[in-house]
């Protein structure tokens, strides 16, 4: 019976983790070829550091992730990237932009990235650009989808989007590329 | 079938069933949530609509009272058994700037935060930590993505368009302190379908999320 109620417990416990989810603002999905198709880069690297500031124009608080480019997986990057995300935190005082891409220092990262006019750049499609890479089995790195509940994803129609899925990094790697050549874009 | 299989068969029947007891009452518990920390205003929040309104809507102005009128309704988050809890106006919303302690819902996106797939975009800034542990908020936005399209129930909505009035009842659910839920059918369940405007009238799931904040 002891055992009966802990198994209970148990289930019930997972029950209540897996129910939990987080924030939100309101994206279309984009698929693969879509990210491939309007990044101007995609590049694994290596959070250097994040710095959180107000806006010149003091309307917002915004982030820029140093990233060190260990890899471009297309196009082509400087050996360092400045990448600006929205949201952060300035002298105790937070925005929380809701289901935009997030960096923590140390962290590796991979990332679909365009141009945003400045000398900076944004990851494409949120959060759907944004993959962390962690230890795998058997030492194969794997890319983690960052996408958290703070973004609604519609598909075109309206319907919820599926989340894409942790794969292999150089599995992941090997698609954006065929992906690009497919689309006619320099893997360079 | 012999009986020592009908007794091990039967001995699980009731683990199977707790178990299944255990996963809807998890599930029931836990449909809605609160943003992580929680968060609250300290008085109603006013939200600023913005007056210019929203440049594809074709309802004679912009969409801009039908979304005031959405936010306010005793179908969304006033009447969900908390009292008012949501006021909103329809104002000019110049000077748009985050931490300005004005809530506001501008139909553009002067901070460029809100482009390419993005539909519409909240932000919230609490900065001041309660005594219970609770934050403040002090200022949230919403921003809109002018490339993409609204209809408004004044209007026909075409099959690819979205109603402003449930997807922003939806982000001032946000803006109230909410998170996404898991319940199909509710204010804040993250997806709908286009030409939906199920979301603008809160569902059960909402209101006791609203009921539990304020």
């Amino acid at each position: 019976m002891k055992r009966m109620v802990s198994g209970v417990l148990l289930i019930a416990l997972i029950a209540l983790v897996a129910a939990v989810p987080a924030a939100a603002s309101t994206f279309l999905a984009m698929d693969r070829t879509e990210l491939v198709r309007e990044a101007d880069a995609v590049v694994q690297g290596r959070v250097l550091k994040v710095e959180s500031f107000w806006e010149p124009t003091g309307t917002v608080i915004v982030s820029e992730a140093m990233v060190q480019v260990e890899e471009a997986v297309i196009g082509r990057t400087p050996t360092i990237v400045r990448v600006k995300t929205f949201g952060g935190e300035v002298d105790g005082f937070y925005v929380d932009a809701h289901g935009f891409p997030t960096f923590q220092a140390d962290e590796r990262v991979l990332l679909f990235l365009e141009d945003d006019g400045e000398d900076t750049m944004r990851v494409t499609g949120y959060q759907l650009g944004q993959y962390r890479l962690v230890p795998g089995e058997g030492g194969a790195e794997l890319a983690v989808p960052a996408l958290d509940e703070g973004a609604s994803l519609l598909t075109a129609d309206g319907m919820r989007a599926p989340a894409p899925e942790a794969q292999p990094l150089a599995e992941l790697k090997d698609q954006i590329r065929a992906e690009a050549r497919r689309l006619g874009k320099s893997t360079d | 079938m012999n009986t020592a299989k009908t007794q091990r068969i039967a001995r699980f029947v009731p683990i199977v069933a707790l178990a299944l007891l255990a996963c809807l009452i998890a599930g029931s518990v836990s449909a809605y949530v609160l943003l992580s920390p929680r968060r609250t205003w300290d008085s109603d929040p006013n939200v600023r609509v913005d007056s210019r309104g929203q440049s594809s809507i074709a309802d004679g102005d912009g969409g801009r009272t039908r979304t005031r009128n959405a936010i306010v309704s005793s179908a969304a988050w006033n009447g969900g058994g908390a009292g008012t809890v949501v006021n909103a106006t329809v104002a000019s919303i110049s000077g748009f700037r985050l931490g300005d302690g004005i809530p506001m819902l501008n139909f553009r996106d002067p901070i460029g935060a809100c482009t390419g797939n993005c539909l519409a975009a909240t932000f919230t800034g609490y900065y001041t930590r309660r005594s219970n542990g609770t934050w403040r908020i002090y200022d949230a936005d919403i921003v809109t993505n002018t490339a993409r399209n609204f209809a408004s129930l004044g209007e026909t909505c075409s099959g690819t368009e979205f109603y402003i009035e449930g997807i922003m009842v939806h982000e001032v659910g946000h803006l109230l302190g909410l998170g996404h839920t898991n319940v199909s059918g509710a204010t804040m369940f993250p997806s709908v379908s286009a030409c939906n405007n199920g979301p603008a009238s809160t569902a059960a799931d909402d209101e006791a999320a609203i009921r539990d904040l304020y």
